[in-house]
């Protein structure tokens, strides 16, 4: 019986002579991994074994432990196998050891499964952070840096005053007017291009586009991070604009007409909306800035005097246009800025 | 949020589980063993812990070619495609997967047909 329960257990057993380490019992599973093995040494059957080590260990009475790789027989699967190499304890002293192998090919597998699942689960992470990124770009054409980051941070933004603040309105001429048989498209993409040449012109002097309402094109300087030169920045920028636009015209069949208006003021900003939002000014300087694009002429800069007092130096070249009523502001005196 | 299969049946144990078990009864299969012989066992492996994330709804790389790819010069005959099908079935009902979750996930496999079995 102890004989059948030899022959069917499922990890091999050998008994070898040990002298000469040939095969001289080999249970089914051995038979099973190994083929053939009678009278074999294990020296062949097991290339990598240090038989001297083997046999000095053996020897001292220890045990030999090693990994091996068995090729199956054919070819198609590899077995993992830890063999153990002892001496036989028998009454009838047949000098002989006891080889036993017994397979962890499992256990590598499953650790292959979790290695490849770990893999999957780090593209999915970095899928995700890619989609984050994107996700950030999005609303960073809609906030500005720092109010996107307080954002991040604290999941609100609260609004601000900004004490020196230049404000600039860009509106065209007649736009309701302009050509109607043209496709609505063409005019939208024309639009759509002007003004990612005016956001370009933005970022460059240091300027911050609020927003465009159809066509008014609203933008400041001095917020969300103050600065110095906020009046002179939105007056560069408006310059540019206004070259920009005749050299366009020159180009191409549609003629845009702009009126530009700027004054310098304090202001409130902050994040209005929750679901769907913008970042938006607003303040009584905002108004005023309004007022100064109505009351400009096609392809001219309006300036307050508050700001004109802020560009005058060499650089600009300013113009007044003397004291005139303004609607909801009295009587005001108001200058063009060449360009 | 709904839940996965994955989520359902235990989650990375399971993966674990059925791959492993999936994997060992392909590779003795008298049938399916030919078509290894010179296939990267450590690949398949990736391939098969793909497809059960896959299937369970589970974290994947899989693209909807990887099958007809990984397939392509195998020359699959139907009823070797049958034989996996059904190991495939039974470890997923070995690892207690219900009657109607099963259904669904068969039926997507048997969508791979088309892709695994050769013209």
């Amino acid at each position: 019986m102890i004989h059948n329960l030899v022959e069917q257990i499922s990890f091999a057993v050998l008994l070898i002579d040990e002298t000469s380490l040939s095969v001289n019992y080999a249970n089914t599973a051995a038979k099973l991994w190994l083929g053939d093995v009678q009278g074999q040494s294990i020296a062949t059957l097991f290339p990598s074994l240090s038989i001297n080590t083997v046999r000095n260990r053996v020897m001292r009475g220890k045990t030999y432990s090693q990994e091996c790789v068995i090729k199956e027989l054919d070819s198609v699967r590899e077995r993992y196998v830890t063999l153990t190499v002892k001496k036989l304890d028998d009454d009838a002293s047949s000098n002989q050891l006891i080889v036993e192998c017994s397979d962890f090919s499992k256990v590598r597998e499953q650790q292959s499964i979790l290695e490849s699942y770990a893999n999957l689960i780090q593209k999915q992470s970095q899928e995700i952070e890619k989609a984050y990124k994107k996700n950030e770009e999005l609303l960073r054409n809609i906030l500005p840096q720092r109010v996107m980051d307080e954002l991040m941070e604290n999941g609100t933004t609260t609004p601000q005053t900004f004490q020196n603040v230049t404000i600039m309105f860009v509106d065209f001429v007649n736009f309701t007017k302009m050509d109607v048989s043209r496709e609505p498209s063409t005019l939208f993409a024309e639009l759509n291009d002007i003004y990612t040449h005016f956001d370009d012109f933005s970022t460059k002097h240091q300027c911050e586009r609020i927003k465009t309402i159809g066509d008014s094109y609203l933008a400041v300087c001095g917020l969300p991070e103050a600065n110095p030169n906020h009046a002179e920045n939105i007056a560069r920028l408006a310059k540019e604009i206004v070259t920009y636009l005749n050299e366009r015209n020159t180009q191409k069949p549609i003629q845009w007409q702009c009126r530009i208006g700027i004054h310098t003021g304090s202001v409130i900003g902050g994040v209005v909306g929750i679901k769907k939002y913008i970042y938006d000014v607003f303040g009584d300087a905002i108004n005023t800035a309004s007022r100064m694009q109505a009351y400009s002429e096609p392809m001219k800069i309006n300036v307050s005097p508050e700001t004109r007092k802020l560009i005058n130096n060499d650089e600009f070249s300013i113009v007044s246009r003397g004291t005139q009523e303004v609607k909801g502001k009295g009587s005001m005196e108001m200058f063009f800025l060449e360009h | 949020m709904e839940q996965t299969l994955l989520q359902k049946y235990g989650g990375v144990d399971t993966i674990r589980i059925i791959v492993g078990n999936f994997y060992s009864d392909i590779l003795e299969s008298q049938n399916l063993r030919p078509y290894f012989a010179h296939v990267d066992l450590s690949n398949l492996i990736e391939h098969q812990t793909n497809l059960l994330s896959h299937l369970l709804g589970g974290p994947n790389h899989y693209e909807g070619r990887d099958m007809e790819l990984a397939h392509r010069h195998l020359s699959i005959k139907p009823e070797d495609f049958q034989e996996v099908a059904t190991i495939l079935q039974d470890n997923l009902q070995d690892a207690g997967v219900e009657e109607g979750d099963l259904q669904v996930i068969m039926n997507i496999v048997a969508g791979y047909a088309d892709q695994i079995i050769a013209k």
